[in-house]
């Protein structure tokens, strides 16, 4: 497995649980009257903080984990970190997806807006498309490095 | 006008079975990239950057028109010299 496979997989991994985790934190602070709340914009605010912040050292610590089981059940003793200019122009290909994917949401819940949602229900939509576009960059990531797809 | 169809092949695969039957792993080691590279560059699934077929070439010190052989519209344009046969 290589460098850029093992950082995919370590952001899938870290994607999936700091959104599912977030979303449920959303989920119950809706379901408890959130939106009713004056500070509930306060509370969302330092939600996607943690949210951000926790992404960042989740991922750190995952692609550690990830780096430490590949070298276990591969058992190459001195993992390769080779990052080359197909692996670059593959990454990019994955990101533009993911931007695409994270713009039309963004439209999305602007359109929301201008209709009818609540700002703060809109902003949870903007933020399910950045999980949405982070989830999909990693799956393309993994499907491009795989099967060569270039 | 159509569009121009470039087919670029190669003969990496020889050239290494003629260099003591260099492995793909020891190729990408000695030009800086990832065995799925060659691995790739080798199945002409990925055209290299001009810099990296350069490099090919000095590892098999032969000229760059060997390891590579070009096709415009299905006219090769390129041949290997004696020393690529």
């Amino acid at each position: 497995m290589t460098y850029q496979e093992r950082q995919a997989v370590g952001n899938l991994i870290a994607g999936i649980i700091i959104f599912a985790a977030y979303f449920y934190w959303v989920w119950r602070a809706i379901d408890g009257g959130l939106l009713g709340n004056e500070n509930a914009a306060t509370t969302i605010g330092r939600g996607i903080l943690v949210l951000i912040l926790g992404g960042v050292l989740l991922n750190i610590g995952i692609q550690i984990l990830t780096s430490i089981a590949v070298s276990i059940i591969t058992r190459e003793p001195k993992p390769s970190f080779v990052v080359d200019e197909r692996d670059r122009m593959l990454e990019l290909r994955a990101v533009r997806v993911s931007y695409t994917i994270i713009g039309m949401g963004f439209v999305a819940s602007m359109v929301a807006l201008a209709l009818w949602l609540v700002p703060l229900v809109v902003l949870q939509f903007i933020v399910l498309s950045f999980a949405v576009g982070t989830i999909f960059e990693s799956i393309l990531m993994l499907i491009f490095y795989r099967w060569s797809v270039v | 006008m159509g569009k121009t169809k470039i087919t670029i092949n190669n003969i990496i695969r020889r050239l290494r079975f003629d260099a003591d039957e260099m492995t793909q792993k020891e190729l990408a080691e000695r030009i800086g990239v990832t065995r799925q590279t060659v691995v790739a560059i080798e199945k002409a699934k990925y055209g290299p950057s001009l810099e990296l077929a350069f490099l090919i070439a000095q590892v098999f010190d032969v000229p760059l028109e060997d390891v590579f052989q070009v096709s415009i519209d299905g006219t090769p344009i390129t041949t290997p010299t004696e020393t690529g046969n």
